[in-house]
């Protein structure tokens, strides 16, 4: 098997380049080839950094003839939502409007630390306007598409960051995470994402969405290559005010324990019922791999899905009040007409959801007294048809795009660490299943994700079907 | 799984004599905040504004203790925003 195809996860990359099998230069371009191929038929891409990537990939290759070490993420080809601050290019965050902004000075943190590790930086990816999105349609970049049909929506708002690693472009990609952003596009692309504990990994460096709730995260088409990068994420930066102070997880060599031990429940109530067929059979399915018999239920659940509605209303329209003001026109519809809403929320209702998430958030610990992980579908459904509104859900005709975060979005207003995993049925459209852990557990969720792939349950497909090797797995 | 329409009987007898008009509420914040509403978004706005008023008023529902905290968000003193020098 190539090390330059599409299959080849980040790991393997990694081992290759620091062996010296293959250059980080031959990586890298390949990696510009098959964007250049593919990236017409998705979308997923709005800019493409192919000098900075061949001189990140030449400095790694330079390194290693010298003898020196090289990070775990050697010449590992990945890739940015664009709301993160890349050297040299605006931070358009999905917008029209930010484009006109001057280019970032320095990179995101989290970009600084990719570098670091070895990676190389090829690009920025579309996302759904200021991440006020489920689904990866964006008026000013075009959509993005799901790979697996490209009548379909790839999810958002990370709709670039979950479809060029489904294609194939890239191995690994940086998204955000504010009520599903990540999980929801992972869901309906079928790959791997992972969205931390509120306050883990630093947001410097990244244009916000809503400061409460936003959460930054690896996705990638295999367990070990996000806990091969949540590693290299991790660390206090200082400079994000939410970030909070705890000693790093080194989550890669806690994969092989599996779920030995672990107190595996499905979530009921709010979670058990709604989707759609696949996403609960996606549920049993996940359930039955990992053996787990117990039923839990997280009592609040709608009250934290109502507390993250107003929280992000109120702060992202605060946010952007005076570019309401000055630039209605220039926004995205959906957008526009959601925020000009949260403008006008009162201040009552902003505090009450905050004390109400406290509320939730304390009474769903006790449920990790008993539990290990919770599984609960990423979505209500898999990935609805480009430009549709409404949908059925239990007989009755919903709208579309608020429901699309239903089982997300009380998940993130909590703030606790989840893995969406990809769950494989023969012939269906992909759908994404919430391995949750309790806070600062990201590697149980991991173990549980590493063990599923492994055991074939959770496998991120190429489009036409290929899983890749075994070896390559 | 709580829809809306079962989340609008549920808070259906919550601040059962509270009117709220979104409408007239988007007109006039919109109007004390200096923000242009374009026609062509007024009637999403409402709907969205409707939205939240029900989720609102769900979150009214939770039996909250005066002692609890998270009045505001997380601020912790010491620590400075990335834009700051």
């Amino acid at each position: 098997v190539s090390l330059l195809g599409p299959e080849i996860p980040a790991w393997r990359i990694a081992d290759a380049v620091r062996r010296g099998e293959v250059g980080a230069v031959e990586v890298v371009e390949a990696t510009l080839d098959r964007i250049a191929a593919g990236n017409p038929r998705i979308n997923a891409f709005t800019d493409v950094t192919a000098a900075r990537a061949r001189a990140e990939a030449a400095a790694i290759d330079a390194r290693r003839r010298a003898g020196e070490p090289l990070g775990p993420l050697a010449g590992v080809p990945y890739a940015v939502k664009n709301l993160y601050d890349v050297a040299g290019l605006a931070t358009r965050a999905g917008s029209k409007i930010n484009r006109g902004q001057p280019a970032a000075a320095e990179d995101a943190a989290l970009v600084q630390r990719l570098r670091a590790a070895g990676a190389v930086l090829v690009g920025a990816l579309n996302m759904g306007e200021y991440a006020y999105d489920f689904t990866g349609e964006n008026i000013h970049d075009g959509d993005c598409l799901n790979p697996h049909d490209v009548r379909r929506i790839a999810g958002g708002s990370s709709s670039g960051s979950a479809a060029a690693v489904a294609a194939g472009l890239v191995p690994l990609t940086l998204g955000s995470d504010t009520n599903g952003s990540i999980r929801v596009p992972a869901s309906f692309c079928g790959v791997f994402g992972l969205k931390p504990t509120y306050g883990r990994l630093s947001r410097r460096g990244t244009f916000p969405f809503c400061d409460s709730l936003d959460h930054l995260g690896p996705l990638a088409r295999s367990a070990r290559d996000l806990a091969l990068a949540f590693d290299a994420l991790q660390g206090f930066d200082g400079r994000d005010p939410a970030q909070a102070d705890v000693p790093p997880l080194a989550s890669l060599r806690e994969l092989g324990k599996g779920i030995d031990g672990l107190r595996i429940a499905v979530l009921g109530g709010h979670f058990g019922q709604g989707g759609t067929a696949a996403a609960h059979g996606a549920v049993a399915r996940i359930a039955r791999a990992l053996g787990a018999e117990a039923e839990a239920v997280l009592e609040d659940a709608a009250l934290a899905r109502a507390a993250a509605y107003i929280i992000t209303s109120a702060e992202a329209a605060a946010f952007h009040l005076e570019r309401l003001r000055t630039r209605a026109g220039d926004f995205d519809p959906y957008a526009r007409e959601r925020l000009l809403a949260g403008a006008t929320l009162p201040a009552a209702w902003l505090v009450r959801a905050q004390r109400v998430r406290r509320f939730a958030h304390d009474r769903a610990l006790a449920l990790f007294d008993e539990h290990d992980l919770l599984l609960a579908p990423a979505t209500p459904c898999s990935a609805p048809m480009l430009g549709q509104r409404t949908m059925t859900l239990d007989g009755r005709v919903v709208e579309m795009r608020p429901h699309l975060g239903v089982f997300s979005q009380p998940i993130s207003c909590l703030g606790l660490p989840v893995c969406a995993v990809p769950a494989v049925a023969a012939g269906e459209l992909p759908i994404g299943v919430q391995l949750i852990a309790a806070p600062w557990r990201e590697d149980l969720c991991l173990r549980a994700a590493w063990m599923l792939e492994q055991a074939g349950v959770a496998v991120a497909r190429l489009p036409g079907g290929s899983v890749g090797t075994p070896a390559n797995r | 799984m709580l829809r809306l329409w079962q989340l609008r009987r549920r808070i259906a007898n919550v601040n059962a004599t509270e009117s709220f008009d979104p409408e007239r509420h988007l007109t006039a914040v919109a109007e004390s905040l200096g923000l242009p509403v374009p026609d062509d978004a007024r009637a999403g706005a409402v709907h969205y504004l409707r939205l939240a008023h029900d989720m609102a008023r769900l979150l009214s529902t939770a039996p909250l203790a005066d002692d609890g905290f998270e009045q505001a968000s997380a601020f912790v003193p010491g620590r400075r925003a990335p834009s700051e020098p």
